[in-house]
């Protein structure tokens, strides 16, 4: 890949001046793993972990408020850090996700730029796209690094997975928590090692791990959460949604990460499909593709005679979306968010929170627009669409919560 | 073990109420009360439990809570819950089994459920909240009570369409229709209209509700005149419409119910009175730091703003010149006389109670009344929402715009001002002056609506004068953070913040900072609190508080300047005003007062298909004043010529471009008139004629068209010009239709000029959406082929597959005849551009670019702006219309949507051109213009431009909109004469 003179020079100066570059909190468990694997690459990094109402209210003041919530909040987020006198603002920098859709959130890094401006000035705002965006200031991904990321992302749909299938059945409050992170710190030594890529060995031992906890045959209530993937992950914007539920007597269920990504790969080859548009891409992303799905189905296969569930199939997740709306809805979060909740039902999870960020542009279409049809298709779904926004009130949320519970399926 | 004997008790804590209920083992009722809370809901449920203990006995009782504010309380009481909507079904179907729905409106939600073909059960979206306070609301706007309401309502002989979106907006909406007159009767009708509007689209979405159905909560219960509006609107009969007698109480007996039914113990009733006891009133509720320390700390800070009283006289023994100064705000009436040394002679400031002239008619008799005889009124002027009222009635000399009229109060006290920060009863306003000029206007738009008001309707609601329930907030220690959105989703922070158990003193704190909140993040969008300067003048009724102006000065870091007639500035500036310009002494004089009566009269336009609803007052010099019409035509002037207006231009030449009917047709197409159609008509109107079908195209929007379709609407936050969608399908199904054709455009034109060119997500799916959402279309009868038209290829392909009875041959035949079309149409536009931007300049015009969409030409998606802009002598342009071949400005943000890269252009175009300015048209829930409209302003204000941007949805304000093109148009002209040119 071809670097630009910029780009090169910054990089080698947030390596060489040991930048600590701060991550918004949103996947803890990828994330961690993500960090790791970054900082091999001579970086220093960190997540940001917001509590309390300071990141939403900096969030408030840095940007336009009707900008979409996950906006907000991460910026927030990065504003409150930077704020706290922890950090040399001369050798910090931030870095976000851009996918480079048709919706917002290609704009988040311009935005934060702009908050910046004025405050810290000195502060790099860093960009981690595949879509050729950001020319300057886009993290430089060799293949190594890639295959790397992708095998820790895996790692952690596994972990994320588990925990959530174990949490509501602990033995003791807390025990789920400490088996992730027993899981990560083991994986986390192995990273500069060739064992780190011993993928089936690895998995296998999470699996081990989590075993410990037993899931009686009669589950509880299985609750769903899709929606878009900021405020679906992030606990600190979704006001610790999958806690409360299982608080409440229920079991989590989320899709995976990898989920997303191979949504947006496989939107890459639609756009060649359909359009014509960019060849080359397309090429290289059925190559991704096939390469990624087929190490997702082999780590899936490993949980078959287990008591747990794997993740849904990718392709299996496809058809679905194409039982309910056209995949060429590639906007957002787009065409996966009613496929996800239509596999969800088809196996068992009727209950689904949709969660949306106040007046996200996308969700109009496939979320609260593609409830009637999802109804139609499968009358038993329970569904509740959520709005989060920095001014939401969580009794507002809960109540709406209670409900989808009380008729739990 | 034996069947233990026990009673049930259910209660129900609300957003403003506590319900309970004890029934025995065959649900009879033994006790029932409902008693309001004030905030104060654990102290109130356990009054009412002990008087259960006294009137029933100690039990056992099988209890469970419900309602919001029950949640929390019955979690920390370790007390079971059932959530509401579920304690309703309990009760219904053991008491109502013959119901089919049932809808429930409370304090702060409303729910429905559907009880036969699939049980389901919703409740209304973070938005439309505020069912019942919405009802508050509007009382105290009228300055009636909820039963005078009701009465009224009875003898109204017409309703008025009122937003129904939420309350914010439906104020906004009532609100103009005040300030134009109409009576209150008809007004109190249309707001029951709108809270059943409200249900149905919000609640139901597409749902019919039919068969038997039940009717519950306060409201429902309490007013006639409501139930009467949903009996006609769902068209039930009495037999099918069952409003309970005991509906207040209804939630509280289905927990009771619940309870029974429950396995859990029956408990005495000292326990669970205990249990309630012990929880302690601190939540987890997020505070901020108290507003004054101490008693000392307030008589310091009161100290310093007494700096700033105006110097008064007496009215009755002064001898002389006098000025009048009148701000017929949108909720009040302000008025001020000025002796010639500017001393203050009189003031009021009272609600007007939606009768403007009535209040200045008596005002004006006292102040006669009371003046000394040699007091003579020389001159006078009006400003505000009601100038042009006033002018007619009163012969009043001056007009002028509110932001001169701001401007020249607060010079008054701070000569070398910078920012003056306006937070009224409904509107903030805020100016920054640079070189003695205003330099820009921000006004807040519709969501920002209302927090002045807001303060007082909640302080009334919770048995509090607005005095004292600031003054209670002054020492809180720990105010309540209740957000800033808008005061829907404040009013749901307080409810949360109740059922946490927070003190009245911190919640009246916390609202103080929201409102304070508010205006600087979403109206001002400060990014540093060093842009506002250092020399700074707060004003406006809601300044007077000083809880708000405490609020104010923590926030941003700095004092402020706060006058005491802060909320008489508009009036003292429209008195300065009238000193200034000398006068014509045309005002009433107290003979002529005597004499003074008016006569009203509801009529509708004739003039165009808007068909506004007008209000006509005619006074008895045989004037006459029109209001509630969108253009000129309406209040009886010649219509200004469409010639210089674009927006004009473009609703007749898309028209004209509609083919005719072909002789063999091979069947209807219907292609809706809205979003990208109003650019691509011309591409799929020629495809489909060269294909020869007969193409059948929905007209432009009305109000009526959106209510025609509003019921098939799944997402209510979505913009207004998607929303009219539904209207526009439903029109073509109606027209018989073959097929609807809205193609899925993920990518627009690409134009060159931006990084990639997409479509925003609503205009390219809304096809899938409402092909999923209006039960009468399916893939054979509309069709949305996901295209991309910049790729005929692929654009052939898929078109070809979607119309396999056609050759591939004739479909890339008419696609390339219909893209010629649609460019030949781009170009046409352009030219006309050309000549009203030459006409323009021969004739000295200025020209405004009001720049949004293509599809905001839609007469009523703008409601008329641009024949506004052309009625005030200025001609209009479009951000499509405008050659612009520069390099396109470097803008900070991602340029990846063909429209708005126009946007981004046209803004760069114009600051090179001295005699345009922009105006920025954005629809209400647009996510992407947030990331515009940043950007415009930036590009504008980095060429030392004026930026101006008005936010359009479904209300039309339109008196709003005005106050802010004159006061553009004021501040560019002082800005050319400063300039020196």
């Amino acid at each position: 890949m071809g670097m630009s003179k910029e780009r090169k020079a910054l990089f080698k100066k947030l390596r060489d001046e040991k930048y600590t570059i701060l991550v918004p909190d949103m996947c803890p468990i990828h994330f961690n793993l993500l960090c790791e694997i970054i900082s091999r690459e001579g970086y220093k990094v960190k997540v940001v972990t917001p509590s309390g109402r300071e990141a939403k209210d900096e969030g408030l003041r840095s940007i336009h408020n009707d900008a979409c919530y996950p906006a907000l909040i991460v910026c927030g987020q990065f504003v409150a850090e930077l704020k706290s006198g922890n950090y040399d603002l001369n050798k910090t920098a931030v870095i976000m996700s851009q996918t480079g859709g048709g919706c917002r959130a290609s704009n988040y890094i311009s935005m934060f730029r702009k908050a910046f401006a004025k405050e810290f000035p000195t502060v790099p705002v860093l960009s981690l796209n595949f879509s050729g965006l950001e020319k300057d200031a886009s993290f430089p991904m060799g293949w190594h690094f890639i295959k790397n990321a992708i095998v820790a992302l895996q790692y952690g749909d596994m972990i994320m997975n588990l925990y959530y299938q174990t949490a509501s059945y602990e033995e003791r409050p807390g025990q789920a928590k400490e088996i992730a992170d027993e899981c990560l710190r083991k994986l986390r030594e192995k990273i500069d090692t060739k064992d780190f890529n011993k993928m089936e060995k690895n998995m296998r031992e999470i699996i081990a791990d989590f075993s410990v906890i037993k899931i009686p045959e009669k589950r509880k209530p299985r609750v769903g959460i899709v929606g878009e993937i900021f405020v679906k992950y992030s606990s600190y914007a979704n006001n610790n949604l999958a806690d409360f539920l299982i608080k409440q007597g229920a079991e989590v269920v989320y899709p995976g990460l990898c989920e997303f990504l191979l949504y947006c790969i496989y939107n890459m080859i639609q756009d060649y499909k359909r359009y014509g548009k960019s060849p080359i891409t397309a090429f290289a992303a059925k190559f991704v593709y096939r390469y990624f799905l087929k190490k997702c189905r082999k780590t899936d296969a490993l949980l078959e005679g287990t008591q747990f569930y794997p993740f849904e199939d990718f392709e299996f997740i496809v058809k679905e979306g194409e039982r309910i709306i056209n995949t060429g809805v590639k906007m957002g979060e787009g065409w996966v968010i009613p496929a996800e909740m239509l596999a969800f039902a088809d196996h068992g999870v009727k209950n689904v929170v949709c969660v949306q960020p106040f007046g996200c542009l996308p969700n109009h279409i496939v979320g609260k627009g593609m409830v009637r049809p999802l109804k139609q298709l499968n009358p038993e779904l329970n569904v509740v669409p959520l709005d989060f926004d920095a001014s939401s009130s969580e009794v507002n949320q809960e109540n709406r919560l209670k409900l989808m519970l009380s008729n739990l399926n | 073990m034996e069947k233990e004997k026990y009673l049930s008790l259910g209660i129900d804590v609300g957003s403003t109420t506590v319900k309970a209920v004890v029934l025995d083992s065959d649900n009879n009722v033994l006790y029932a009360s409902y008693v309001r809370h004030g905030s104060k809901v654990k102290e109130t449920a356990l009054s009412q439990l002990s008087e259960i203990k006294e009137k029933i006995g100690l039990g056992p009782y099988k209890i469970s809570f419900t309602g919001s504010a029950g949640l929390g309380l019955s979690e920390r009481a370790h007390l079971p819950f059932v959530q509401e909507v579920q304690s309703a079904y309990q009760a219904i179907k053991k008491l109502y089994p013959q119901a089919d729905a049932a809808i429930e409106l409370g304090g702060e939600d409303a729910k429905i459920i559907f009880i036969t073909g699939g049980l389901e059960e919703r409740m209304n979206g973070s938005c439309a909240g505020g069912t019942g306070a919405f009802l508050d609301q509007m009382a105290t706007l009228l300055n009636i009570s909820l039963p005078e309401m009701n009465e009224l309502a009875k003898h109204a002989q017409k309703a008025y369409p009122i937003a129904s979106r939420c309350g914010v907006f439906a104020k906004s909406d009532i609100q103009s229709i005040l300030n134009q007159g109409a009576n209150k009767e008809d007004v109190s009708l249309s707001i029951f209209h709108a809270v059943v509007d409200q249900t149905i689209a919000g609640l139901a979405q597409g749902r019919e509700i039919k068969g038997n159905v039940l009717f519950l909560g306060g409201p429902l219960h309490f007013l006639t005149s409501l139930q009467d509006a949903f009996k006609q609107q769902l068209h039930l009969d009495d037999e099918h419409a069952i409003f309970p007698e005991d509906s207040e109480t209804f939630m509280a007996k289905g927990a009771a119910i619940y309870a029974a039914k429950s396995y859990e113990d029956p408990m005495s009733l000292d326990s669970i009175i205990a249990n309630i006891e012990a929880v302690s009133s601190v939540g987890t509720i997020v505070t901020g730091r108290p507003l004054f320390k101490d008693e000392d700390d307030f008589k310091e800070h009161q100290k310093r703003h007494k700096d700033f009283d105006v110097q008064t006289a007496d009215i009755s023994t002064y001898e002389g010149k006098a000025y009048l100064g009148i701000d017929e705000g949108s909720t009040t009436t302000k008025i001020v006389l000025l002796s010639e040394d500017d001393k203050l002679l009189y003031s009021n400031y009272e609600p007007n109670n939606g009768l403007p002239i009535e209040k200045i008619v008596a005002q004006l008799k006292h102040i006669y009344e009371i003046a000394n005889p040699k007091l003579e009124i020389v001159s006078s002027a009006v400003t505000g929402y009601g100038e042009e009222l006033i002018i007619s009635s009163l012969h009043v000399d001056y007009g002028l715009v509110e932001t001169v009229a701001h401007f020249k109060a607060a010079s008054f006290f701070e000569p070398e001002v910078e920012f003056i920060l306006d937070i009224g009863g409904q509107d903030i306003k805020c100016f920054r002056i640079k070189n003695q000029a205003i330099d820009s206007i921000m006004l807040n738009e519709a969501c920002s609506s209302g927090c002045g008001s807001f303060l007082q309707t909640f302080a009334g609601a919770l048995g509090y004068d607005i005095q004292t329930f600031s003054e209670i907030g002054l020492y809180a220690k720990k105010p309540v953070e209740l957000g800033s959105r808008c005061t829907v989703f404040m009013n749901s922070s307080v409810k949360q913040a109740q059922r946490d158990g927070a003190q009245i003193e911190d919640i009246s704190a916390g609202l103080s900072r929201s409102v304070v909140k508010n205006a600087l993040y979403k109206v001002i969008r400060v990014n540093s609190f060093k842009e506002l300067g250092d020399k700074i003048v707060t004003q406006g009724g809601t300044f007077l508080n000083n809880a708000v102006l405490k609020a104010f000065e923590m926030e941003i870091g700095h004092e402020v300047i706060r006058p005491s007639i802060a909320g008489l500035m508009g009036a003292f500036g429209a008195a300065l005003y009238a000193k200034e310009k000398g006068g014509k002494g045309g005002l009433l004089k107290k003979d002529e007062l005597e004499a003074f009566t008016y006569k009203s009269f509801q009529s509708v336009c004739q003039g165009c298909a808007n068909h506004c609803n007008l209000t006509i007052l005619r006074f008895p010099d045989k004037g006459v004043f029109v209001s509630g019409n969108k253009c000129e035509k309406g209040a009886g002037k010649k219509p200004s010529s469409d010639e210089l207006d674009i927006y004009a231009f473009k609703r007749k030449r898309l028209r004209e471009l509609i083919p005719a009917k072909p002789e063999n047709s091979k069947g209807k197409v219907g292609l809706p008139m809205n979003l990208a159609m109003f650019e691509q008509l011309p591409l799929w109107a020629t495809f489909f004629h060269e294909l020869g079908y007969e193409v059948v195209v929905s007209p432009y929007s009305t109000r009526e068209l959106y209510r025609q379709g509003q019921r098939t609407i799944p997402s209510d936050t979505a913009c207004y010009p998607a929303k009219l969608m539904h209207g526009h399908v439903d029109y073509l199904i109606n027209e018989g239709v073959d097929f609807i054709f809205y193609p899925s455009e993920s990518y627009n034109i690409d134009e060159q000029r931006s990084q990639n060119n997409f479509n925003c997500p609503v205009v390219a799916y809304y096809g899938e959406l409402i092909k999923k959402n209006d039960a009468r279309l399916n893939d054979n009868n509309f069709l949305d082929p996901f295209i991309d038209i910049n790729s005929e290829k692929t654009a052939v392909k898929t078109l070809s597959e979607t119309f396999p009875n056609l050759s591939k041959k004739e479909v890339k035949h008419a696609f390339e005849k219909g893209a010629k079309a649609m460019l030949d149409y781009r170009e046409e536009v352009k030219s006309r551009g050309d000549y009203i931007i030459e006409r323009s300049r021969n004739e000295h015009k200025r020209m405004i670019v009001l720049a949004g969409r293509p599809y905001h030409i839609d007469p009523e998606i703008n409601h008329g702006i641009d024949k506004l802009l052309d009625s005030l002598g200025v001609a209009v342009l479009s951000e499509d219309c405008l050659r612009f071949t520069g390099k396109p400005p470097h803008p900070h943000v991602l340029n990846q949507w063909t429209y708005h890269a126009r946007l981004y252009d046209a803004a760069e175009y114009i600051s090179a051109q001295p005699d345009m300015e922009l105006v920025q048209l954005v629809s209400f829930g647009c996510g992407v213009d947030a990331v515009t409209t940043d950007e415009v302003r930036a590009i504008l204000e980095g060429h030392k431009r004026l930026y101006t941007q008005l936010k359009i949805d479904e209300i039309s304000n339109l008196g709003a909109v005005k106050i802010r093109i004159r006061s553009l148009l004021a501040a560019v002209e002082e800005r050319d004469q400063k300039g020196g040119n």
